[in-house]
């Protein structure tokens, strides 16, 4: 068995969609409907139909079935270097259905195998550590409130749970910091 | 989500388990083992 070469888990970014499930709110892949469990980590599976494939189902020089990541495949548990790579990702509408919520960002642990790449890393095993939730995005007529959407994710996953805003010409999540003047006007009331 | 190409390949062990487990749910303290009685047999 060879030696570990870390034992820190490396960090990347992501992004998720929060959907509402018979369980309560999960974090889940924004391309594929994968539900993310809370408090157990994810698993990377190379899955049988490599979305490589082009229009007529010719699939991609793929190599036969192997333990994901696998550097001649696609698959395993994407994250970013930087979070610009992310941000796309957070204002698009792919993968949204009635049951999601909005779309979150944060930083991930990654761990057993992990392929580094030019702008980030393809793992086997991933857990959330801290998710940027940009509340004034939920709708107002989602019955669930800001409030109660940050304290569930930050309950059911475990992991620290920070309101930013996400404009889309920034290169991550802007986090508000509390004013230290003595005038400074207090921040509005959460919805 | 486009990485680039792939430039090394590693493995991560963490010493701390990056996922917080769900917690063990705390029972109350079940009562001490009663002593027997003076007069009550003791088992062999």
């Amino acid at each position: 068995v060879p030696a570990p070469d870390y034992f820190e888990p490396t960090l990347g970014w992501r992004a998720w969609l929060v959907v509402e499930t018979r369980d309560g709110l999960r974090l889940s892949s924004v391309l594929y409907p994968t539900l993310w469990a809370p408090r157990d980590e994810e698993v990377a599976v190379c899955r049988p139909v490599d979305p490589r494939a082009d229009d007529l189902g010719h699939q991609a020089a793929a190599p036969p079935p192997h333990a994901a990541p696998h550097p001649h495949c696609g698959c395993g548990i994407y994250a970013s270097k930087k979070p610009e790579l992310v941000m796309p990702y957070v204002h698009s509408h792919a993968g949204a259905s009635a049951k999601s919520l909005i779309r979150v960002m944060g930083k991930v642990s990654l761990w057993g195998t992990v392929i580094e790449t030019e702008h980030g890393y393809r793992a086997s095993h991933a857990y959330p550590v801290r998710l940027y939730i940009p509340l004034h995005r939920i709708q107002r007529r989602c019955r669930i409130t800001p409030a109660s959407v940050a304290y569930d994710l930050m309950t059911t996953y475990g992991v620290e749970v920070v309101p930013a805003a996400m404009p889309r010409d920034a290169s991550g999540p802007i986090v508000r910091t509390r004013r230290k003047r003595a005038d400074a006007t207090a921040p509005p009331p959460m919805r | 989500m486009e990485l680039g190409d792939p430039i090394r390949t590693y493995k991560v062990e963490p010493l701390d388990d990056p996922v917080p487990r769900e917690e063990p749910v705390e029972r109350p303290a079940e009562d001490p083992l009663e002593a027997p009685a003076e007069n009550e047999p003791v088992p062999a």
